[in-house]
């Protein structure tokens, strides 16, 4: 029986619209023992006509290994029986070089365990010799070069991915070691600039004149709001690289919000604006970040001064959330100039500035509400708004007052949000 | 007579600012730039109270509050930190090491001085 045959390329023909995009000249390698298989299965591929193939033909086990390894040919046909070897053996063989060129297996009739473990070893598909005909070796050679296309593309993807996975990992570190620096740049001379401010203030420096006394009231103020915008630009850093880190543990939720009105009151003395607090809570502590919480209440709070005219009120009110007992609600309520219905879907999104200026946000950096929101849902919470153009708004956060790690509690999802509106505090 | 208080920072203006507004309080102040100054003056002076910034030169205030801590000398001083970072973990590593106290800069004047009172009244039920 002949070792290796030249090969005999067949009739170029442009390829039928049923076997859609194949390689302008198929290279196949058949490994079959047979003489008159390889004749007949010359012939099939000859009579196929399109795709265009070049059929080398070799009959023993070692020669197509040898040829698997030169790794020249699009799709390779192995007969099961080869000698004393197997396809399958052959199959094995080339799995193992890691060579992704798309294998069909050929079985005598009956061979269907042969052909699920030909398929289970990695072949693309097999071929039952009794049933070889023109169209089914045209059907099984397309689409075996499809599947290996198929197969090429998505690992070429899946390693573009981890390569860009990796760089992105890479990046992300370099961000966050960038925004640690610079966290400790900003943060640096403001400590030290806020300290000397408030040592003049209390006299510690000398007398002040009511003038002086004015304009570094006024530097306070202003580096209070520096404070502010410092630390949402870094939290907000945070959230692009990871989570805001949140130290809960009990704590008295009626004293943080008492402290964060007072902290507040100033501000809205100043408007002639009248903050008042109702605390109906049937216990005060609850598991949270004490400062995180403080953040969201003082940055609600200075929303609703920011948005309400002189002379109105902003109203406080904290209660166990009537729908579940295990959750407590806070509403911050403001008679202010409201937000317009088109905007209030967005306002939790980062940036985003009204520029109707009828309606809020206006000024600063339009970051509080995504990091007050994203405090709230690390706490397990939720937080919603109701407005009325002209008659004001309501934010309203309900959040666990358990230690999620301490008791069977968890954050009920997917409630709606008329449930949530229809706790406390609602109008 | 005065409590002492070591205050262990690397910037100039923040000891500056901190030294005046502690002696206005009634404290005696010592200053230490960097991580090996802090261990030495906390070793001979035997303050009251330290004050620890994370990040310095010459090693971390973490690695001083180690050090401190290894030491019959220094172990009893409280500790209180300060840092400019919001790195995560280093509130849970200033717990597990002890600190009464962790203060993110900037922070407010009335918010270490409650801390060192804390610190000084050897109030056990300080959580950081």
């Amino acid at each position: 029986m002949n070792a290796l045959l030249t090969p005999r390329p067949t009739e170029i023909i442009s390829p039928p619209q049923a076997c859609p995009t194949p390689p302008d000249r198929i290279r196949i390698l058949l490994v079959e023992d047979d003489e008159d298989d390889y004749i007949l299965f010359r012939d099939t591929v000859e009579e196929m006509g399109a795709p265009a193939c070049t059929l080398e033909w070799t009959s023993t086990y070692e020669d197509g290994l040898r040829l698997l390894h030169e790794r020249r040919h699009d799709l390779y046909v192995f007969d099961f029986r080869l000698g004393t070897r197997t396809g399958l053996d052959l199959l094995r063989a080339h799995v193992a070089t890691d060579n992704d060129t798309p294998v069909l297996l050929l079985t005598g009739s009956g061979g269907e365990l042969v052909a699920a473990e030909a398929l289970r070893l990695g072949a693309t598909d097999y071929m039952t010799k009794s049933l070889l005909s023109t169209e089914s070796l045209c059907r099984a050679i397309v689409n075996a070069l499809e599947k290996a296309h198929l197969r090429r593309t998505l690992t070429e993807h899946q390693r573009h991915l981890e390569r860009t996975n990796r760089t992105l990992a890479k990046q992300n570190q370099e961000i966050q070691r960038f925004y640690h620096t610079l966290a400790h740049e900003l943060k640096t001379p403001l400590t030290a600039a806020r300290e000397f401010i408030a040592i003049m203030l209390d006299r510690l420096a000398g007398p002040l004149t009511s003038e002086q006394q004015d304009y570094l009231q006024v530097t306070q103020d202003c580096l209070a709001q520096l404070t502010n915008q410092v630390n949402d630009l870094l939290d907000i850093a945070r959230l692009d690289t990871g989570k805001l880190s949140m130290h809960r543990k009990e704590e008295d939720l009626s004293a943080v919000i008492s402290r964060a009105v007072a902290a507040m009151n100033a501000a809205a003395q100043q408007k002639s604006i009248t903050l008042s607090v109702f605390s109906q809570l049937d216990s005060p502590m609850a598991w949270i970040d004490e400062s995180r919480i403080t953040q969201v209440l003082t940055n609600l709070l200075s929303n609703a001064i920011k948005f309400t005219p002189p002379g109105g009120a902003i109203t406080v009110e904290a209660g166990n959330d009537p729908e579940n007992p295990s959750k407590v609600c806070i509403a911050v309520r403001d008679n202010g100039c409201g937000i317009a219905p088109e905007h209030l879907d967005h306002i939790f999104d980062r940036l985003y500035q009204a520029e109707d200026g009828h309606s809020r946000p206006e000024g600063g950096l339009g970051l509080g509400l995504t990091i007050t929101r994203e405090i709230i849902e690390s706490h397990g919470g939720r937080i919603t708004v109701r407005s009325e153009l002209g008659k004001g708004t309501q934010f309203t956060i309900t959040i666990p007052k358990g230690n999620p790690h301490a008791i069977n509690h968890l954050p009920v999802q997917g409630e709606s949000r008329e449930t949530q509106n229809s706790a406390c505090g609602r109008r | 007579m005065k409590p002492k208080i070591l205050l262990v920072e690397d910037d100039e203006k923040i000891v500056k600012a901190l030294t005046v507004r502690l002696k206005s309080q009634g404290y005696h102040v010592v200053a230490a730039y960097d991580a090996v100054m802090a261990t030495a003056k906390a070793m001979e002076q035997h303050p009251d109270v330290i004050l620890l910034d994370i990040s310095m030169p010459g090693g971390n205030g973490f690695t001083v509050a180690e050090r401190l801590h290894d030491s019959s000398l220094t172990e009893d001083i409280p500790v209180i930190f300060l840092t400019a970072s919001k790195e995560p973990g280093l509130r849970e590593r200033a717990r597990q090491l002890g600190a009464v106290g962790f203060l993110e800069k900037p922070f407010e004047t009335q918010e270490l001085i409650s801390l060192i009172h804390h610190a000084l009244d050897g109030d056990a039920a300080l959580v950081v």
